[in-house]
């Protein structure tokens, strides 16, 4: 076995992208369809800071601080639409939302 | 590069938190916060930066500067139009306002970046403002549920845009769009299969953003449910503002070598399934927010006409020029459906305009002309953009897409006119009479005024756009 490098580190990501892309498809839990997209976010991170080593510099790493950030206020986002919709429809299952249909 | 090239972000930004502090002194200052977020608007439009040749990670041009004063423009009028929404909702003023100033701090950000960490963070920065104002009303579930898609699909799209950033950045290891396009040029050791669908992923979410026919399924749920004068923003804003990064991001990925008919083919592709799918679906709505809605999916692809010829040069105008009828008159005519209707928490069924021209004539007339313009007949603004656009794919060889273009703004005027309809040709048999904004209805005649004038005289503003948009 081989030393763990680049390519360990880029299919990692990528296999956790896909896992998170296929939770957020396939949940019907608004919570959980978020908890995916999270993983995806994180995952790029992982692909990011893994061609960050590789490239040798840092725009790579500091997009990664970026993202954290932007991860956090979109948690705090979501998370508020979470409660004010259980607040109308005691529910957060997206199956169940279809006040706008046509 | 001086401080003076970010002003208006740095104006907008102070008025915010200025608002923002003031509102939780008093709440009876709602007017004053309004004069302040206005008068901070109208330094900002003053203070955009005069057009210089930075070619670092931002971009000061003509073209940044026009796409910036109609991005500032749609900020004045929803602000306007907002002034007495704010007072009928249970939540404060204050907030709403500081956030759509930020929200248009981050789209002014997103029109200059030429450097993917600033786009990407100038994108989340409006995006999650407009998923917080989409869902201002949080009285009504609509308001909230429209948010609630908004937001789950705005957050997928963006994880994969950030993966296609992450891509192009591992394959060239840079981040700005003139080394991207240099390092794609020379062609070294990258992984073109990756670099291809990295611009895939991007290009996708751009068109997600746009609302374009594929991605488009979240404008109509959001529109609908979504705090109405806030939608003559949405639906207007961030819309030319992205495509303004299409403009300058198409000549990117086409550094990459024999190329062109591909993505060439995936904007046409994209350009008249907007056009169709917009204007078939939109024909069978009742509510006339969602109408609007998927007729604003197929104006989207008449300004993705002009993209398909790949033409780097020239393609811009014909983006502007439509990109200026689109912001006056979609956002006003949002701003006049909130007046009509004046509940956010009903649905706006058309039918219930009924009777609307003989109640409120100069809102039904300045919506008449909005309408007509919006169905691109002469003497309105409407007409002039799709005569540009139109006109530039003849003289480019897009026949096929001219003739989709016309056709379906024929169909497009069948579900206009009936709005129309219902205005004048019904009696009035219901009511619906308390006063609504003055602001509102000042701000929709002046821009229904502007969009006559602009369509008798296009040279006012078409002359410059096609000397100095590049």
């Amino acid at each position: 076995m081989s030393v763990v490098g680049f390519s360990h580190y880029f299919f990692l990501g990528l296999i956790l992208f896909s896992i998170g892309a296929l939770g957020a498809l396939t949940r019907r839990n608004g919570i959980t369809i978020f908890l995916s997209i999270e993983l995806m976010l994180n995952s790029v991170n992982l692909i990011l800071v893994s061609y960050a080593s590789t490239n040798g510099n840092l725009a790579g790493q500091i997009l990664v601080f970026f993202m954290f950030a932007i991860a956090a206020a979109e948690a705090a986002v979501g998370l508020a639409f979470f409660i004010a919709i259980y607040k109308h429809r005691r529910t957060i299952n997206i199956d169940r939302l279809t006040f706008l249909r046509w | 590069m001086t401080v003076s090239i970010l002003a208006p972000e740095i104006i907008l930004s102070l008025a915010g938190i200025v608002v923002l502090l003031l509102s939780t002194i008093s709440s009876k200052i709602k007017n004053l916060l309004f004069f302040i977020s206005t008068t901070a608007a109208g330094a900002a439009l003053y203070f955009l930066p005069f057009p210089t040749r930075t070619a670092g990670h931002l971009e000061i041009s003509h073209t940044t500067k026009f796409f910036s004063i109609l991005t500032i423009i749609a900020l004045i009028i929803t602000l306007l139009g907002s002034i007495e929404y704010t007072s009928k909702i249970n939540s404060p003023p204050g907030e709403y306002i500081a956030i759509l100033l930020w929200a248009t701090v981050g789209i002014l950000l997103f029109l200059k970046a030429r450097d993917f960490i600033l786009l990407f963070v100038a994108l989340e920065l409006f995006s999650i403002c407009l998923y917080i104002l989409v869902g201002y009303n949080t009285d009504s579930p609509l308001s909230i549920e429209g948010a609630l898609k908004y937001f789950l699909m705005g957050a997928f799209a963006s994880a994969f845009l950030s993966l296609g950033i992450a891509f192009i950045y591992g394959e060239t290891s840079f981040t700005r769009f003139q080394q991207i396009s240099h390092a794609l040029a020379r062609n070294g050791n990258m992984n073109a299969e990756l670099i291809y669908i990295a611009t895939v992923l991007i290009l996708s979410v751009l068109f997600f953003k746009l609302a374009a026919a594929p991605f488009h399924s979240w404008s109509p749920d959001t529109y609908q449910g979504g705090v109405t004068p806030f939608i003559a923003f949405l639906s207007t804003a961030p819309k030319a503002a992205v495509l303004l990064v299409l403009i300058k991001f198409l000549p990117v990925i086409l550094s990459l070598p024999n190329v062109t008919e591909y993505y060439r083919r995936i904007i046409e592709l994209v350009a008249i399934l907007s056009i169709v799918i917009g204007n078939v679906l939109a024909f069978q709505q009742l509510d006339i927010k969602r109408m609007l809605a998927y007729s604003g999916i197929a104006h989207v692809g008449y300004m993705l006409i002009p993209l398909v010829t790949l033409d780097l040069k020239s393609y811009a105008a014909p983006v502007a020029v439509y990109s200026l009828a689109y912001i006056i008159m979609n956002s006003a005519a949002f701003i006049l459906v909130d007046y009509i209707f004046q509940n956010d928490n009903k649905p706006h069924l058309i039918e219930e305009l009924a009777g609307i021209g003989y109640k409120y004539p100069l809102a039904a007339f300045s919506l008449t002309v909005l309408l007509i313009s919006l169905t691109g007949l002469p003497p309105t603004l409407g007409f002039i953009g799709k005569y540009f656009v139109f006109l530039y794919a003849l003289a480019n060889g897009l026949l096929h897409l001219a003739i989709i273009g016309i056709v379906f703004s024929l169909v497009g005027a069948g579900y206009y006119l009936r709005v129309i309809y219902f205005l004048y040709m019904k009696q009035d048999d219901h009511q619906l009479s308390q006063k609504g904004n003055p602001f509102s209805l000042l701000v929709s005649s002046i821009c229904a005024l502007f969009v006559i004038v602009l369509g008798i005289y296009p040279s006012l503003v078409t002359d410059w756009i096609v000397m100095n948009i590049r």
